[in-house]
């Protein structure tokens, strides 16, 4: 386990937080001026010269409880709110999204790369406000400080650092699914060709060297499709980063689709007992957190919601609290052509269907949101 | 020509770490044990040669503090010794090993003194030579214990300096070991009781080589860069370079009656190959499966002939068979 984990998980969770609450921010319409001000209040919180300081030092990932509450707390550390099950949705796309990209990166240095991308796109979100760009711009220099010099081996360990805090979660991620780089079962699709990691040599080539060491080379068939890499991504403060992992994929293409499904719960792995309690030192930080949360709350407050409309959230939030047990052994066969579905089905397919469905539902927002002014 | 069995369910997923599958083979009980770490804990399943029975346990490493909570494993690995078998777990802050059932603890051994949890120093990569067990660790040292034929006295014999970088795996092949690194270095050792010498070093480029095999006198070994090498043990010779997997190997495993080696990587594939013992030692291709989704974090022969393997993916709580068909 590498003590040098925690900040790049921090970081990239944080990355993909903001682009779902940018996604929902202009998806509801919020205006303009409240969305950005919620945008440069996170990053700000999140990029806290102290809070980021204690972050940097040597230490073991946060239980996975801990790293919850920091990110509810950040979550509201300006004006906008969100409901319990808003942000268990919000937590679970952050994480599976983080989950793919670490799975799927090339080789383990391509987290600090998925990294940068997600500091790309927070340096973009804050770029009018100076005060808080010079807080991003001194993150940047902290991670190339601590990471860009590691050797691989260091790396390799973080990424088994990062695997084993996302081991056994297998939420499905409608994004993903209607990609189909995720299976109805929560793992993620294993490309077998395409992009090489950078530094090595396409499979299917034997180079036997005799006593001289002199080489005769000989193939094997390993597949075909196979592409070297290019060029390495840049580990400057700006750069081209070749990765496209870590980026926004919530662009304009696909809008308000941001739907988690949860995978019915296998029963609770006895060896996880990470979740008992908060550890001491993640304990400080959130007392830390905390302080700096609650120093920039303001009457000017709003509820974002991660579902198409509060009816949806509703029901998220009454089906959470149901025995998990009964949906278990509907996921698993989905079958469309089937008359008699159950209400968790119908939903999870109704979800997987891109509509606009949802405009009605956020007026109702817009109009709570006015009543609280 | 390998055809997929039916697979043994494990209590828990197998986590992302090199060589995490043990097999312990027990010819005069027809049984066959399998070790395979999840997180804080090792899950061992017994099965009967013929698959009627599997029966299942949980080792779990205790820390002697208790307020640090239990360390995070990252080996578990079987290691027959001349006159006994134990199970070792490696974890980031020092050395346990067990009764072969993981029944009892029968030795504990420290290795971050300082007792903060701001430093590491993790063991890993497990053998077995002579009377002793040889266990790397994160500074590089090679610790050499003596494994007496019964009882807990076990003791700290000697201890191998020669890497600069943490250290990946171990093998042994008679009274020689084999150790690599983090940096790709290999170093070959001869042993006498519990004095080692180092025989032969081969200079890494700085990818970490995961793992090793070692079968009559020629050394093979996996690397983060997909590479597979294969070195005289004697010379320390490069004999041949396969660009074997698109992405990290993350164990590789001989064969011992017959030089069959299996190799098994983040690119979901395995990947079977002939070793050619000669001056240099050479290498065949044989055979490729893909484990569909699979990013493969462990496999191992079940018999000596290479006719039945075994594998482990990340996140995934089987362990795959595959028989030669």
């Amino acid at each position: 386990m590498s003590l040098k984990t925690l900040p790049l998980l921090f970081i990239n969770l944080g990355g993909e937080m903001m682009y779902i609450l940018d996604q929902r921010l202009r998806a509801q319409s919020i205006p303009q001026e409240k969305a950005q001000k919620v945008l440069n209040d996170i990053v700000a919180t999140m990029f806290n010269k102290r809070f980021m300081e204690e972050l940097f030092k040597p230490q073991a990932l946060y239980s996975k409880k801990a790293m919850r509450t920091v990110f509810d707390r950040l979550a509201h550390a300006s004006i906008m709110r969100l409901n319990a099950a808003s942000m268990d949705k919000l937590y679970d796309l952050m994480t599976m999204a983080f989950k793919y990209q670490v799975s799927l990166c090339l080789r383990p240095k391509d987290v600090l790369l998925i990294t940068l991308n997600h500091m790309d796109a927070m340096r973009k979100y804050v770029e009018g406000s100076p005060a808080v760009k010079q807080q991003v711009d001194n993150v940047y220099r902290m991670l190339i400080e601590t990471y860009v010099s590691l050797p691989a081996g260091e790396f390799q360990l973080i990424r088994q650092t990062l695997l084993s805090f996302f081991q056994d979660m297998h939420i499905r991620v409608s994004i993903f699914l209607k990609d189909k780089v995720q299976n109805n079962n929560g793992r993620f699709v294993l490309p077998t060709s395409g992009q090489l990691p950078w530094g090595t040599e396409p499979p299917g080539t034997i180079r036997l060297f005799d006593e001289n060491g002199k080489a005769r080379e000989t193939t094997f068939p390993a597949g075909s499709g196979n592409n070297l890499a290019k060029k390495e991504g840049s580990f400057d403060m700006t750069g081209d980063r070749v990765t496209k992992l870590g980026t926004n994929m919530y662009s304009t293409a696909r809008p308000a689709d941001t739907t988690a499904v949860r995978s019915p719960a296998k029963t609770v792995v006895a060896s996880d007992l990470d979740s008992a309690q908060l550890d001491p030192v993640a304990k400080a930080h959130l007392e830390l957190l905390s302080q700096l949360v609650g120093a920039s709350v303001t009457k000017n407050e709003f509820r974002l919601n991660l579902f198409n409309n509060d009816k949806e959230e509703e029901e998220a939030a009454v089906s959470a609290i149901q025995p998990i047990q009964e949906a278990e052994s509907q996921v698993v066969k989905i079958d469309a052509s089937k008359a008699q579905k159950s209400a968790e089905l119908s939903k999870i397919m109704g979800e997987m269907k891109v509509d606009d469905a949802g405009a009605q539902g956020d007026s109702d927002l817009l109009d709570l949101m006015d009543s609280a002014q | 020509m390998l055809r997929r069995e039916k697979p043994i369910t494990l209590k828990g997923s197998a986590s992302s770490l090199c060589n995490n599958l043990s097999v312990l083979v027990f010819e005069d009980k027809r049984q066959i044990s399998y070790a395979v770490t999840h997180k804080y804990a090792v899950n061992v399943l017994t099965a009967s040669t013929d698959g009627t029975s599997v029966t299942a346990k949980q080792v779990v490493c205790k820390e002697p503090s208790a307020t640090q909570g239990n360390p995070f494993l990252m080996q578990a690995k079987w290691v027959t010794t001349a006159s006994r078998c134990i199970l070792v777990l490696t974890t980031q802050r020092g050395i346990q090993m067990f009764e072969p059932d993981g029944s009892a603890m029968i030795y504990w051994h420290g290795l971050s003194d300082t007792g903060d949890t701001s430093s590491t120093n993790f063991a890993r990569g497990v053998t077995g030579v002579g009377d002793c067990v040889c266990i790397g660790t994160e500074s590089g040292k090679i610790l050499v214990f003596n494994i007496p034929a019964k009882g807990t006295n076990i003791t700290l014999k000697n201890t191998l300096k020669g890497h600069s970088s943490p250290v990946c795996d171990l093998t042994s092949e008679g009274n020689v070991i084999a150790s690599s690194d983090n940096q790709g270095n290999i170093f070959i050792w001869k042993f006498s009781g519990s004095d080692a010498q180092q025989v032969a070093s081969i200079s890494g480029s700085g990818c970490p080589c995961n793992c090793l095999g070692l079968w009559k006198g020629v050394v093979v070994g996996g690397y983060a860069s997909g590479h597979l090498r294969v070195f005289s043990a004697t010379t320390g010779k490069l004999g041949a370079e396969v660009t074997a997997h698109a992405r990290s190997i993350n164990a590789i495993d001989v064969a011992t009656e017959r030089g069959l080696v299996l190799s098994v990587s983040d690119d979901a594939f395995l990947r079977l190959w002939q070793l050619k013992p000669g001056n240099p030692p050479q290498i065949e291709y044989k055979h490729a499966e893909n484990v569909t989704d699979l990013q493969l974090v462990g496999g191992k022969f079940v018999d000596p002939q290479g006719r039945a393997l075994c594998l482990t993916g990340y996140d995934h709580n089987e362990i795959v068979f595959y028989v030669q068909a």
